[in-house]
């Protein structure tokens, strides 16, 4: 009994020995041309999507949790049908915005680029494929968001839309610019102070200048959301360009 | 989704040099393999890398035999009493009778046990791999690999 349970004990102890056995009688000699070939080694192409899901990993949790708590904040206020929801709203878009834009400074912040520069994809991508991501998750959230304005007050869900984009978009232009022209870690806090003073602005306006918001001002609204579409284009392209410079500058 | 690519290159450099019995040729066989799965787009992105990287490495390996099957039998002849006479592959002293009573085991085994033996507990392919590799039930690698390994475990008792 004690011996069967002794073998019972010391089986596994011996078939790791055997494999271990194994590993050394199956042994090659040292391969004398690795090094050489993973230096040149063309690494695996990964589709623009397969890279967008990689990165999503990536984007901070707290990003995704503030864009979840706008969406939470909304439903509250559209559940009480208040009709201050839109400006309420509409102050926290520039900070959705800087989630966005904290993304493209994080490297700096950091002082992660060159490192970033030297790795398998170029920050660019990387940047592009996590903007993106926000982009898309942003413009979801402002999908759900203007019916939930439209809702308790009298807008439409498109003026909803525009009204909550335009601070949006002035946030994300301003602050590329800011990241583009603004060394170091100080442009996080420049994005950080363009966010607040637009998120202010969209306050103020409400009280000051209330006709802004009223259907004479609609066709103002919309050609500056189309103005500011095009100047976030030039921006990205602008931030895309600069990351080549420097990309061209670190080899 | 990603394999650590040169982990695997010693795998797969081992397996090949198991197959040809030769390092320049193992050593190339491997790097062709690499070179071969990255010009193709069928398996990467649907979790079978490793399937395919031995599927291409393997039947590299028999081309090279068959092309070069004289140079191989008479370089690997030259090398492998070179290796054994400089020690290269020897294995840690304390281990060494094991090893040896081992290798010897091995031999009394044939050509597709020795190929299981090395891809299941050696390169610890996973049985499903395997199993497509070499063309057998999932069921039935897994009975012929315990019972290879009772079988070597008897042979080093005795």
């Amino acid at each position: 009994m004690n011996d069967k349970k002794k073998h019972r004990l010391t089986r596994p102890t011996e078939r790791a020995q055997v494999k271990q056995a194994l590993r050394e009688a199956f042994s090659a000699p040292a391969p004398l041309r690795k090094e050489e070939f993973f230096q040149d080694y063309p690494l695996p192409p990964i589709s623009t999507f397969s890279l967008m899901v990689t990165q999503t990993g990536y984007i901070p949790k707290w990003t995704w949790l503030f864009s979840l708590g706008v969406f939470v904040s909304g439903l509250l206020y559209a559940g009480r049908m208040d009709p201050d929801t839109l400006w309420m709203l509409s102050a926290l878009a520039p900070f959705i915005a800087m989630t966005l834009i904290s993304e493209n400074a994080r490297s700096k912040y950091y002082s992660m680029t060159e490192l970033e520069m030297s790795c398998r994809f170029f920050l660019k991508s990387i940047l592009l494929a996590r903007m993106g991501v926000l982009a898309l998750s942003h413009l979801v959230l402002l999908c759900l968001l203007a019916p939930l304005v439209h809702l308790c007050s009298d807008y439409t869900i498109l003026q909803a839309g525009v009204y909550l984009l335009v601070p949006y978009l002035l946030t994300v232009v301003l602050g590329l610019w800011a990241t583009r022209k603004i060394p170091h870690r100080e442009s996080l806090l420049a994005c950080a102070c363009i966010a607040g003073t637009i998120s202010c602005l969209s306050i103020l306006s409400k009280f000051c200048f209330s006709a802004l918001w009223s259907t004479d001002y609609w066709n103002g609204w919309f050609v500056t959301l189309l103005l500011l579409l095009f100047f976030c284009a030039w921006e990205v392209r602008k931030t895309v360009k600069q990351m080549e410079d420097a990309r061209w500058n670190f080899s | 989704m990603f394999m650590d690519f040169k982990e695997q290159y010693n795998k797969l450099y081992r397996y090949c040099y198991f197959k040809l019995r030769h390092r320049e040729m193992a050593e190339d066989v491997t790097q062709e393999t690499f070179l071969r799965f990255l010009e193709s787009d069928r398996y990467k992105d649907t979790g079978k890398s490793m399937q395919y990287l031995y599927t291409i490495a393997r039947n590299l390996c028999i081309d090279t035999y068959r092309r070069s099957r004289f140079q191989i039998s008479l370089d690997s002849e030259k090398e492998i009493s070179a290796l054994d006479a400089k020690s290269a592959v020897s294995p840690p002293q304390d281990n060494l009778v094991t090893t040896l009573t081992l290798k010897a085991a091995l031999d009394t085994l044939s050509e597709e046990e020795r190929e299981l033996i090395l891809l299941r507990y050696v390169n610890e392919v996973p049985i499903n791999i395997i199993s497509e590799l070499v063309g057998i039930s999932r069921f039935a690698v897994y009975r012929k690999t315990n019972r290879l390994l009772k079988q070597l475990e008897t042979f080093l008792k005795e």
